[in-house]
Parts: structure tokens; C-alpha cells; sequence
């Protein structure tokens, strides 16, 4: 199993509605690619911050509270980011979920949710890590990949 | 015209839903539904094994993606290529629309008025769309109890401008099927007019892209407009004149939504700017109205209210027969 990304990576708010794309090259004769991905924090654990910005959201988007007796129900807000994957030519998908540690693989016959199987080919991939909503002050995320041979496949 | 019950807004495993394609197909089964389109978050992935599921099953799939963006959600129905979602910008819509539909995918407008952020990633409707005309759909209903919510009234609200500004887009519901339905809750389906006898995928995205849908919770409302030897009906182009409009309310269709307590009270016809042309009273036993009527507007469409989980409501509503003057 050889690594071939380690990246690691701190979001701010503002990087809300942002992605970093990270090429990484795929050298010929492997079998599989492996991505581990996580972040933290998921939640935001200030209560009151938590539900002073979803008053605030919420009276921007559907007008008075007063209607909304259970808005607490939207309650912890969370961060969400996913991670997007490209073959050198073609996008496989992404792991729009909730998860805020995940693991996948992809190979030419198998590939996790989210993602089409593909033959693990020469050349540059990426992969794309996707701030959707980074509600926290910041969110730190880290990426390994790993590239597997024949035998680690098993 | 053959009515099938569809839902056209679901999400597996593949994404952040809770079925895995197999569990999906059996739901629509147990629902009574003929057809769903998939419709998971920024992929493909699930197409293929929904498919097979569903073929063993008797249900249709028109496959699809929920592009979510982070400046709204929009359902691309027959394109498989969504790499593009997260490079989609509030001022490229109209591009990314435009060489979508070129490329023959059918697009819809997904939960227009959700919150957006931090409630909901994305999901508020902040595009500049300058050609509506690129869309072929527009969900007007999203997620349990629909029409007491104000995001689906303001929807309701938008479509119907839309359509006073001449934009032909057929109105849809979604469930947004994520997880189990909550059988304390309403659910919007939407029914697809079919030429053919049997539900099919190809049927389905035909009915969408000429407007033949009629959103109910309940029973399932439709209506035809004559004159002379000519018939017209839902998703039509008419020429302005006089007509009888025959409206038919099947309560048989709502078996699948038995479980929920409706009562049906009244049938309108609705025109431009939401004007009521026509109401009358309506009961469970009144299952035909017929009235004539003089139209010089540029659309109408039928609507059933009454009660819904103790509240009065909207129950269900078709798309409209367009008028022209020509």
C-alpha cells in the first residue's frame, strides 16, 4: 500500500461555497486507490450561538419565527464537507453524506457509495474536497490516499 | 390518458439517504408508486443497481442527479455527466442550462425556497436564472406536509408568476425520499400523464417535458377543457375562446395515502395571477364538475382544497392547459 496524498487543511466560515481540488498521480500496475477522510469538528457546540444564527437564517428564509414553534429540530448545526473524485477522464461522484470520518475505495469492479467503479489508470487524478457549509470558526480535514496493488485487494 | 403515481425526488445510500437502492424499489412498491426518478446528490453512482432493482420489481426509473450546488439544487433528469456541479456559479445558470438541455437532460428547480444555509447546505434557490425557458420543471411541493410550509407556498407563489410571465414549466412534487415515511404526515405525489397503457421511464420524462402532472395528497384531480369537437387537457396549448371545463376527481387514487385524514371541500379553476375563475363546493361523492367559461388568459389550472391534518390546505392541483391567442 503506498501513499500517494497526504493533505491537511483548515477551513474558515468564509470558505463556505469554496472547493481545493488536489491532483495526484496514479503511476501504472495498481489495483485499487484507497481515501480516508474525515474532519472535525462536526458540530457547532454553542447552543446559543447555534440558535441565534438559525433564528437569524430562518427569518431570512421563511419570514417570522413565531410560525416555526419546533425550529429547535434544525438543532446541532454542523459543518459539511465532501469529498469528489475525478479519474484522469472521468468524474466518479461524490460522498454527499453526513459522515464526518469516511473511508473509500475505488477499483475498476467495486467502488463505494457515492462513487462509479473504474480502472485504476496511469495519470493525474483528483480528488475534491467541497466546503458546503462551515459553520464553526474553523473546521481542520485531512485526506490520505493510497494506492493498492493486486495482492492488498484481496 | 393514463394517470401513474411517480416521485420524482429520491435519494440512496449513494448519498445521504437511508435505503440502498434494493430498500428504495421496495418502498415505492409498498407505496403503490409506478416510477421514481433517482436522484442522489453530485452522482451517478446508483443508477445502474436501481435500475436492475427496479426492472424485477415493475417500476420505472428515469435516472438523475440532484446537482447540489451551493447556490441551490437542481434536478438534471437523463445527463449523466455532474462534474459540474460544484464550479456552478449564482450568474452561470443559464449557461450550465442551456448546454444541459442541449445535451438532452430535463431540468427542474429542487426546493426553491428551502432555507439555505446553516438549515439547509445550499439547498435556498440563490441562481440568477435569466432563461426559465432552458428549465422543463419546477417542484412546487418538497418534503413531508408540504403546503404548510411557507417555502412550498412561496413556491406556489413563484411557479404561478413564472407562468403569468409565460414560462411553461410543469409543476412537480418531491418527497425528497431520504429515509421511512412518517405516517402522522402528508406527502405530495405527483401523478404523470401517459399516452401508453404501461408506466414506463421514456413515458415518464415525456409526460414531464409536456406538462402533463397533477400534484395531490390525496385523490387524484384532472381536467379537460371542450369545445365544439375539440378536447384539450392538462399540458395543452388551446386557442383563447369559450369552453366546458370537465374536471374528475378520483378518490380510488388515493389508496396508497389512505392512512392520512383528508376532506375535500372545494374545486377551483385558477388563472394568471392566481385569479380564481371558478369554485365550487366538493365532496367525497362529487367526483365530476363541468362549467363553461370564457378564456382569455394564458393558462389555468385546477386546484382541490379542504382539510389536511386539521388545517385547510391546498389538497391537490393540476398542471394547466395554456391558452393562446392565436
Amino acid at each position: 500500500m503506498e501513499e500517494i496524498l497526504a493533505e491537511e487543511h483548515m477551513f474558515i466560515g468564509a470558505d463556505t461555497a469554496s472547493n481545493i481540488l488536489l491532483p495526484f498521480f496514479v503511476k501504472p500496475g495498481y489495483e485499487g486507490l484507497l481515501f480516508q477522510f474525515s474532519y472535525e469538528p462536526k458540530f457547532l457546540d454553542d447552543e446559543a450561538l447555534a440558535v441565534n444564527l438559525l433564528k437569524k437564517s430562518l427569518a431570512k428564509y421563511e419570514g417570522a419565527l413565531e410560525d416555526q414553534p419546533d425550529f429547535k429540530a434544525y438543532l446541532p448545526l454542523q459543518n459539511l464537507l465532501t469529498l469528489s473524485l475525478f479519474a484522469p477522464d472521468a468524474y466518479l461522484g461524490s460522498a454527499h453524506r453526513q459522515n464526518p470520518c469516511q473511508q473509500h475505495l475505488i477499483s475498476e469492479s467495486f467502488a463505494s457509495y457515492g462513487f462509479q467503479p473504474h480502472p485504476i489508470t496511469k495519470g493525474i487524478w483528483k480528488a475534491a474536497v467541497n466546503a458546503h457549509c462551515v459553520i464553526t470558526d474553523f473546521c481542520s480535514w485531512k485526506l490520505r490516499i493510497y494506492a493498492l496493488c493486486e495482492e492488498e485487494m484481496m | 390518458m393514463n394517470w401513474f403515481p411517480v416521485e420524482l425526488h429520491c435519494h440512496t445510500k449513494h448519498s445521504d439517504g437511508d435505503f440502498s437502492p434494493a430498500e428504495l424499489i421496495e418502498q415505492a412498491k409498498i407505496f403503490g408508486l409506478k416510477g421514481i426518478a433517482l436522484t442522489d446528490h453530485n452522482t451517478v453512482a446508483g443508477w445502474e443497481e436501481t435500475c436492475s432493482c427496479a426492472e424485477k420489481a415493475g417500476i420505472c426509473v428515469l435516472p438523475g442527479v440532484e446537482w447540489t450546488t451551493y447556490f441551490g439544487h437542481m434536478l438534471v433528469l437523463q445527463q449523466k455527466d455532474c462534474g459540474g456541479w460544484m464550479d456552478l456559479q449564482p450568474d452561470r445558470i443559464d449557461a450550465a442550462t442551456a448546454d444541459l438541455r442541449a445535451r438532452g437532460g430535463t431540468i427542474g428547480a429542487a426546493h426553491p425556497f428551502e432555507p439555505g444555509n446553516p438549515v439547509g447546505t445550499g439547498c435556498h434557490w440563490d441562481f440568477s436564472v435569466r432563461h426559465w425557458e432552458n428549465f422543463h420543471y419546477y417542484e412546487v411541493m418538497n418534503g413531508e406536509n408540504p403546503m404548510e410550509k411557507v417555502r412550498n407556498r412561496k413556491s406556489l407563489l413563484a411557479w404561478t408568476s413564472l407562468l403569468d410571465h409565460g414560462y411553461r414549466l410543469t409543476p412537480t412534487s418531491g418527497i425528497d425520499w431520504h429515509s421511512q415515511l412518517n405516517k402522522e404526515f402528508s406527502y405530495a405525489c405527483t401523478y404523470v400523464g401517459v399516452p401508453e397503457k404501461d408506466c414506463t421511464a421514456q413515458g415518464m420524462n415525456h409526460a414531464i417535458l409536456s406538462g402533463r402532472t397533477s400534484l395531490t395528497m390525496g385523490p387524484l384531480l384532472t381536467m379537460e377543457v371542450c369545445r365544439e369537437s375539440q378536447c384539450g387537457g392538462i399540458g395543452d396549448v388551446c386557442p383563447n375562446g369559450r369552453y366546458t371545463f370537465l374536471l374528475h376527481l378520483d378518490p380510488r387514487r388515493a389508496e396508497h395515502w389512505r392512512h392520512l385524514d383528508l376532506q375535500p371541500r372545494e374545486v377551483r379553476l385558477v388563472t394568471n395571477g392566481g385569479r380564481v375563475l371558478f369554485q365550487s363546493p366538493c365532496g367525497e361523492c362529487k367526483l365530476e364538475s363541468s362549467v363553461m367559461l370564457d378564456v382569455q388568459t394564458s393558462w389555468c389550472r385546477a386546484e382541490l382544497w379542504g382539510v389536511v391534518r386539521d388545517r385547510e390546505s391546498l389538497i391537490a392541483m393540476t398542471a394547466p392547459i395554456y391558452f393562446s391567442q392565436t
